[in-house]
């Protein structure tokens, strides 16, 4: 318990330092980590797709 | 009138501060976060973190317990039973409280708000488990921002992690002399080369550090980050997938097998255990806390709990406090909680003006202290002299339940093997003596099939 007048900017929400350099880091990182990510968490869609595809071509091929 | 204190820790922030009307622990959230805070109401987020128990439950109350003009509601916050700090943790305490802050991050996220701070000075563990303490922690999403808390999080969570788990587990202490986190650049002189090898470790640590050092920022200057929503989302995830392959595994510490090495039979081991909970019941009125000093993994520790008393077991040995929240964990122990000290260097005030973060010390008195096969370590171990260490004991506990080991005890022979006894004054007199300094002996009694002597002691 300490009684003290308190620190405060009521017009500053963001009150944390993000750091200059860590910000321009992760919004690049960020980026690169996306194309993983996507890939991660999309793959079950993509390949349930392209099998779609390439077995309705195959179906079509068989039924021409 | 009323008396209104703010706590030393809560003035950063400017979304609120927490503080003690006539005693009562209350949160007073500021008209600025407004916004913000009715977002974290209305979305469901509040309940469903609270009822996943990642969140501490918060009761608004009347708005004319605030402290100041500047409030637009006032919270009661559920009590929490002992405050704790990171640097006094096991590595998977800071491991579970890393996980549950991105895990909060996660679902925040998908009510369209982030954290904005990541500290682990936020999360404290009530019933065994972390939670977030801080209510007002959120913001609302905006589109292209990046995570603010980011490099908090890296150097408050991922920075000791990384340390204790590939280098050495005394280094999570550095975070008692580093309260904003472990600088990067640090942890990379720190880290084994070989570190580099773990893509999160080489991303989060090693090239995150690389971009905060001189040349980068000076470039960098004056230039916004963007970033879009789905590469917030797949850095959170990568962290979390950084984090979850860490481990500490302990190897040939003294105390984290200390029962195996121990000189007690397994009759005189049943008796210390009866003992000791007959002691405990002793205690007049029934204890509502208890600090077991020298704990190891909690064996005696759990007795306390097991009678329904708030209990934290304190040892100096990371492999012990280990081992003692992983069977925590384990078992789902709600009233038990272990944590890493030393005692011949216990926990300080810390931070600004000495006030942010409480000693030891200031965290007690508690209403039973427990300090077994412990005294000798302070007195032979550490030269401590027995009237200072009694002293100690009655600055922490209105009650105590000591265990006095004699010089004929084979691990007090075993620790004067080696040096020169320069210690006439401990056998049990001089034991007894300095502790009518401070207390009274209310029961006294042998330990059978041992030459020790086990103490309830009352405050005088």
């Amino acid at each position: 318990m300490f009684e003290v007048p308190m620190l405060q900017n009521l017009h500053a929400l963001g009150y944390l330092d993000g750091g200059t350099g860590s910000m321009l880091f992760q919004a690049a990182m960020g980026s690169l980590l996306a194309v993983g990510y996507f890939t991660a968490t999309q793959w079950g869609r993509f390949k349930a797709f392209f099998l779609g595809v390439l077995t309705g071509r195959a179906t079509k091929q068989t039924q021409s | 009138m009323s008396r209104v204190a703010t706590l030393g820790s809560s003035f950063r922030d400017p979304s609120g501060f927490v503080f003690l009307r006539d005693g009562e622990l209350l949160r007073q959230v500021n008209a600025p976060y407004e916004e913000h805070y009715r977002a974290l109401r209305e979305s469901g987020l509040y309940d469903e973190l609270v009822s996943a128990g990642l969140l501490i439950p918060s009761e608004e109350v009347d708005l004319r317990l605030a402290a100041d003009e500047n409030a637009i509601a006032v919270l009661r916050p559920e009590r929490i039973p002992f405050i704790s700090y990171p640097y006094e943790w096991a590595f998977s305490q800071l491991k579970d409280a890393a996980l549950a802050t991105l895990e909060i991050f996660e679902r925040a996220w998908e009510k369209g708000m982030v954290l904005k701070d990541a500290s682990a000075f936020n999360i404290q563990f009530l019933r065994g488990k972390p939670v977030l303490m801080d209510t007002l922690s959120f913001e609302k999403y905006r589109e292209g921002e990046p995570w603010v808390a980011y490099r908090q999080f890296c150097q408050h969570f991922l920075a000791p992690l990384a340390l204790i788990s590939m280098v050495d587990a005394r280094l999570g202490s550095m975070l008692r002399s580093n309260l904003d986190g472990i600088p990067l650049d640090l942890t990379c002189r720190l880290l084994p080369n070989s570190a580099r090898f773990k893509a999160g470790i080489l991303t989060h640590i090693f090239m995150h550090a690389k971009a905060q050092s001189g040349a980068g920022a000076e470039s960098s200057q004056g230039k916004t980050a963007r970033m879009g929503a789905f590469a917030v989302q797949a850095l959170v995830a990568n962290l979390k997938a950084t984090i979850k392959p860490l481990q500490y595994k302990p190897e040939g510490t003294v105390w984290g097998d200390y029962y195996e090495h121990t000189n007690y039979s397994g009759e005189a081991m049943d008796s210390k255990h009866a003992m000791v909970r007959s002691f405990l019941e002793s205690v007049d009125p029934k204890p509502a806390t208890c600090w077991d000093l020298g704990a190891n993994t909690g064996e005696f520790s759990r007795i306390a709990a097991s009678m329904g008393i708030q209990t934290v077991a304190w040892d100096v040995d990371p492999a012990a406090v280990e081992k003692a929240y992983l069977d925590v964990r384990e078992r789902r122990e709600e009233l038990l909680l272990p944590l890493r000290q030393d005692l011949t260097n216990p926990s300080p005030d810390l931070g600004w003006a000495s006030h942010e973060r409480d000693s030891l010390t200031a965290r007690g008195p508690v209403d039973v202290l427990m300090a077994l096969a412990l005294v000798h370590h302070l007195a032979i171990g550490n030269n401590v002299p027995l009237s200072w260490v009694c002293e100690f004991l009655a600055s922490l506990g209105k009650w105590a339940i000591v265990e006095f080991v004699p010089k004929e005890d084979s691990q007090v022979q075993r620790m004067l093997a080696g040096r020169k006894d320069v210690f006439p004054d401990y056998h049990e007199c001089g034991f007894e003596a300095a502790v009518r300094e401070h207390f009274e002996i209310v029961r006294q009694e042998k330990i059978p099939h041992t030459v020790r002597t086990l103490y309830l002691l009352k405050l005088k």
